[in-house]
């Protein structure tokens, strides 16, 4: 017969540890921060794969299309490319200063990452004002505006959040924050750069040149 | 893998990827000069020159090249889901009839017909490269021999 529930004291009869304790960490064997941005990663992967391939085959049903030679600036933009590859040359050179532990370095190559990502996102809005106001060509117009305003206006979002987060970071490391042994915080910010590199890389190549 | 070897592995695939952006952007405006209708030699090199260059941004500037599984197997995932997700759609929008109608169009079902709706942009469709798409030079061709044939959609191809 079993006892009565009165006689039953959580606090002195219930066990402290319901599963077992032990003295290794059980969780994967990578950074947490690294295996969580790899995971926001792979759902940006679909996001743009979702935007992209829709673009594909869009076009691919259109029974013509535009060249983009005569609608967008393409060389300005391929300038633009150049600064954005630029940037994520100078991530890893910032990177590489401060696993050395030389944080002089480091600010002064993620500063120019900075500066260079600034600069992508001004000839970016320059680029968006010259067609919408001079050239009144707005995404109602047809189906090259929607899908382009769509897609290089989400990469630019993207690049407006980085160049926030990255400041950021270059605001946390002039305070001290990194060192050559703490630096996972920069690694992080440097992979989303890089990944926001990677989606202009396509973009650009499926926007401006085909 | 010693700092100084990263270092300059890096610094040559960043010249590198200058390199096959500079390519590609020559390459480009040359195929859209020169060899626009050719698609399949327009777009094969345009997009070669891009996954390279997605390739060596991807493994070494990302590092994936020197990560575990774990790593890896989170973004390698996404390979069949979007190989999975083309050929969905493609079925449905890409080779539907109905959609199968130029860029600057769209298809009225009431009329049954296809009208242009490039109004309020200077769209370059409507203003002197009309030579440049064969569908509207084909248009421009019919309009000129007198025939009042309208578009339908998919007489495109």
């Amino acid at each position: 017969m079993s006892q009565p529930l009165a006689s039953y004291d959580p606090a002195v009869d219930a066990p402290v540890h319901h599963h077992p304790v032990y003295d290794y960490d059980s969780g994967p064997p990578v950074d947490r921060g690294k295996f969580a941005i790899w995971v926001f990663l792979g759902t940006e992967i679909m996001f743009f794969t979702a935007l992209i391939g829709t673009y594909i085959i869009l076009r691919m049903g259109a029974s013509e299309w535009p060249n983009p030679a005569h609608r967008l600036a393409v060389m300005i933009t391929a300038g633009n490319t150049f600064i954005l590859i630029v940037s994520s040359a100078t991530v890893v050179a910032a990177l590489n200063a401060i696993q050395r532990g030389d944080r002089q370095k480091f600010i002064k190559w993620w500063g120019l990452s900075i500066l260079f990502g600034s600069f992508f996102v001004a000839v970016q809005m320059y680029e968006y004002w010259a067609l919408l106001v001079q050239h009144e060509a707005y995404p109602k117009n047809d189906l090259f505006w929607s899908t382009f305003y769509v897609m290089t206006g989400f990469h630019g979002f993207h690049v407006i959040v980085g160049v926030i987060w990255m400041f950021c970071v270059w605001i946390a490391a002039m305070r001290g924050k990194y060192s050559a042994k703490n630096n996972v915080g920069i690694e992080l910010a440097g992979l989303y750069w890089h990944f926001v590199d990677l989606v202009w890389v396509l973009l650009f190549t499926l926007v401006y040149l085909m | 893998m010693s700092d100084n070897h990263e270092t300059f592995s890096v610094f040559k695939i960043f010249i590198l990827l200058l390199i096959m952006t500079a390519i590609e952007v020559v390459y480009g405006e040359i195929g859209n000069r020169y060899f626009y209708e050719q698609k399949f030699w327009l777009w094969g090199g345009l997009l070669l020159c891009a996954f390279i260059k997605g390739y060596y941004i991807f493994f070494y500037f990302m590092h994936v090249k020197y990560e575990g599984m774990i790593v890896k197997g989170n973004v390698l995932f996404t390979v069949p889901l979007i190989i999975y997700f083309m050929i969905m759609l493609t079925p449905d929008t890409g080779t539907n009839p109905q959609f199968n109608y130029g860029v600057a169009q769209q298809f009225d079902p009431m009329t049954n017909e296809v009208e242009h709706i490039g109004h309020g942009s200077r769209n370059v469709v409507n203003h002197g490269v009309r030579h440049l798409y064969p569908y509207l030079r084909e248009q421009d061709a019919k309009a000129n021999a007198g025939s009042a044939e309208d578009t339908v959609p998919g007489s495109g191809h």
